[in-house]
């Protein structure tokens, strides 16, 4: 049998206490987002001017990426506070593997599919934690995100603050576009919810519950 | 041949598409994100900062952003534009702080009354929290928010202008909202240095084109929030103009040993403290040789590893270049290179990258009541 060390032991005698609490930015399943419905898109953007507050007692937030995104855009800003947002973000809770990089770097910084020098998307899915330091503002943009890469989501990503005793930021706010790809949609919420009178509605309520689109094809 | 027409078409097209995918430096002095990159609100002297909004048929939403000199802390203030509207508002010093005063109608209805009687930049920059601010100098950014087809000349009033932004702000679209964000040939602005309410100079702002294609609602637009390059143009734009403005050498020409002639360096998006950079410098003298094809280098000097500039607007005086060389009397005039402007933070572009700046040449001088004056201002050429 397998011993387990004294460390682990009080790992797990403590385990609650190691728990990090991360702030949820939106509520896809909610009434937030106004939905912009093209030929080709749903258009979601978050309907509510949304602050959070920050304390030392606190870790940082996270927030949803579903399936068929085709284009994701979050601005975060200081609000009401000043100093400077410090962390790292990443798709692992408990950020394992940090990279050190030039905040320059647009290899780490941003996600384009059609260029081959921005492919943060692709780090973040091999859990890689990600820098971001002493910023005025935070800005996660990914664009033309292909089926084979979006069909891997319905993850959060997680922004873990980074305290630093003089640091003085109290609040973010923040503004949120998601695009998603329709026909990727309608036809997963049609082979799912048959009945389903409203398609992206439906796709949203339920966007916790369902399994992945991949393993539905046949 | 039809072929040929049909492939050059598309070429053509293919090059338009790339042009409007990248942000670009405007020749014409019109675009969609605006820099000055230098104001000066200083004993005498004032700044009037003046944005139009040369489109006849579109109104525009923007942001003004005041940024002070040591760690680019800002202040800023949300302008509304009818077609063919003009917003203006001028900073002076009065006493220890700089004061924006506005009788502009195209400003907030809300704070029209507190910019009317004057608004100090350096009270709003420390009650926000910061310490150690100087807005005496800085520079200034226009940030386009977003732009509305009236498909009229008319006027539009301020209040549904205000319910637009308003709109937006909640996450919403208004309605003759261009969803293709603020298009490159509709703003453009300068500053006017004044002295006395003489108006002693003007300097055009640095105009970019094609920073702005993605309109955006909620909270980041919202008018008590931060501006910010990343968050209202995008990391792609941020950085695409970070690199229009990266050079390695500046060149400029002195006169009167340098005499109140000084070269304002502005490196834009940092924004934060204790940024550094050093450089090199090279002093010509043209006065003694002028009529031979040579130019005599006297010097590097200083050197190199001895020269620095610090914050985000670095003020360099040319005489006191000078007076560091090795034989000052003998530059009366000449030109001046200053080579190599390398981040020694990771800012901008990263550590040890060349920085990217807008470098101005300002001259001062005192007017008859012996008060100061800028006579010249002058943005020097990006080579």
């Amino acid at each position: 049998m397998r011993q387990i060390s004294l460390l682990n032991k009080l790992y797990l005698l403590f385990f609650p206490f190691f728990l990090l609490a991360f702030d949820k930015l939106y509520d896809l399943s909610g009434d937030e987002f106004e939905i912009v419905t093209t030929k080709d898109s749903y258009k979601l953007i978050l309907n509510k001017q949304k602050f959070t507050e920050y304390s030392f007692s606190d870790d940082g937030f996270k927030f949803f990426l579903p399936y068929f995104t085709k284009e994701f855009n979050l601005k975060i800003l200081r609000y009401n506070s000043i100093g400077y947002i410090n962390g790292f973000l990443s798709m692992d809770k408990n950020f394992n593997h940090k990279l050190n990089v030039s905040a320059s770097n647009l290899k780490y910084y941003l996600t384009d599919y059609k260029k081959n020098n921005q492919k943060e998307l692709e780090y973040l899915l091999k859990n890689f934690s990600i820098p971001y330091k002493k910023l005025t503002s935070l800005s996660i943009e990914m664009y033309n995100i292909p089926f084979k890469v979006s069909k891997n989501f319905n993850k959060y990503l997680y922004f873990k603050i980074k305290k630093l005793p003089k640091n003085k930021l109290e609040y973010i706010s923040y503004s949120v576009y998601i695009v998603l790809d329709k026909k990727l949609v309608d036809k997963y919420t049609k082979y799912y919810f048959p009945k389903s009178k409203n398609l992206i509605k439906t796709f949203l309520k339920n966007i916790n519950k369902v399994k992945p689109y991949y393993k539905e094809k046949k | 041949m039809k072929k040929i027409v049909n492939v050059l078409t598309g070429l053509s097209l293919m090059t338009s598409m790339a042009m409007a995918d990248n942000a670009v430096l405007a020749k014409d002095g019109l675009g969609d994100f605006l820099v000055a990159p230098v104001y000066f609100a200083k004993n005498d002297i004032c700044t009037k900062v003046t944005v139009f909004n040369t489109n006849k048929t579109n109104s525009i939403l923007a942001k003004v952003a005041f940024r002070e000199q040591s760690s680019s802390n800002e202040v800023d203030l949300p302008i509304f534009l009818s077609p063919g509207d003009v917003w203006s508002g001028t900073v002076c010093q009065n006493g220890n702080d700089v004061v924006l005063s506005s009788i502009d109608d195209s400003n907030h209805p809300q704070i029209a009354d507190v910019l009317k009687n004057g608004k100090s930049l350096t009270q709003q920059s420390i009650k926000a929290g910061h310490t150690d601010v100087d807005f005496t100098t800085g520079y200034i950014e226009i940030y386009p928010i977003a732009q509305f087809n009236e498909k009229s000349t008319k006027k539009v009033e301020k209040e549904i202008l205000v319910k637009r932004w308003d709109t937006l702000i909640k996450g919403k679209t208004p309605s003759k909202l261009v969803t293709s964000g603020v298009d490159g040939y509709s703003l453009s602005a300068n500053v006017a240095f004044k002295t006395d309410d003489k108006y002693t100079t003007i300097l055009p702002m640095v105009a970019f084109k094609g920073t702005h294609d993605k309109t955006l609602r909620g909270s980041a637009i919202a008018y008590g929030n931060d501006t910010s390059p990343e968050v209202l143009l995008g990391t792609t734009k941020k950085h695409q103009i970070l690199k229009l403005l990266q050079h390695k050498e500046v060149d400029f020409t002195y006169s009167n040993r340098g005499k109140d002639q000084y070269i304002v360096f502005t490196y834009p998006f940092g924004y934060i403290d204790s940024q550094i950079r050093k450089y090199k410098v090279t002093v010509r003298d043209m006065s003694e040789n002028k009529e031979k094809a040579e130019t005599i280098i006297f010097s590097p000097t200083p050197k190199p590893q001895g020269a620095y500039m610090k914050n985000e607007v670095s003020i360099v005086s040319v005489e006191d270049i000078i007076t560091k060389t090795k034989n000052p009397a003998m530059f009366v005039e000449g030109q001046i290179q200053i080579q190599d402007i390398t981040n020694i933070t990771d800012v901008q572009l990263g550590n040890k990258k060349h920085a990217s700046f807008i470098a101005t040449y300002v001259t001062f001088d005192k007017n008859k009541e012996n008060k100061d004056e800028v006579l010249n201002a002058t943005n020097i050429p990006f080579k």
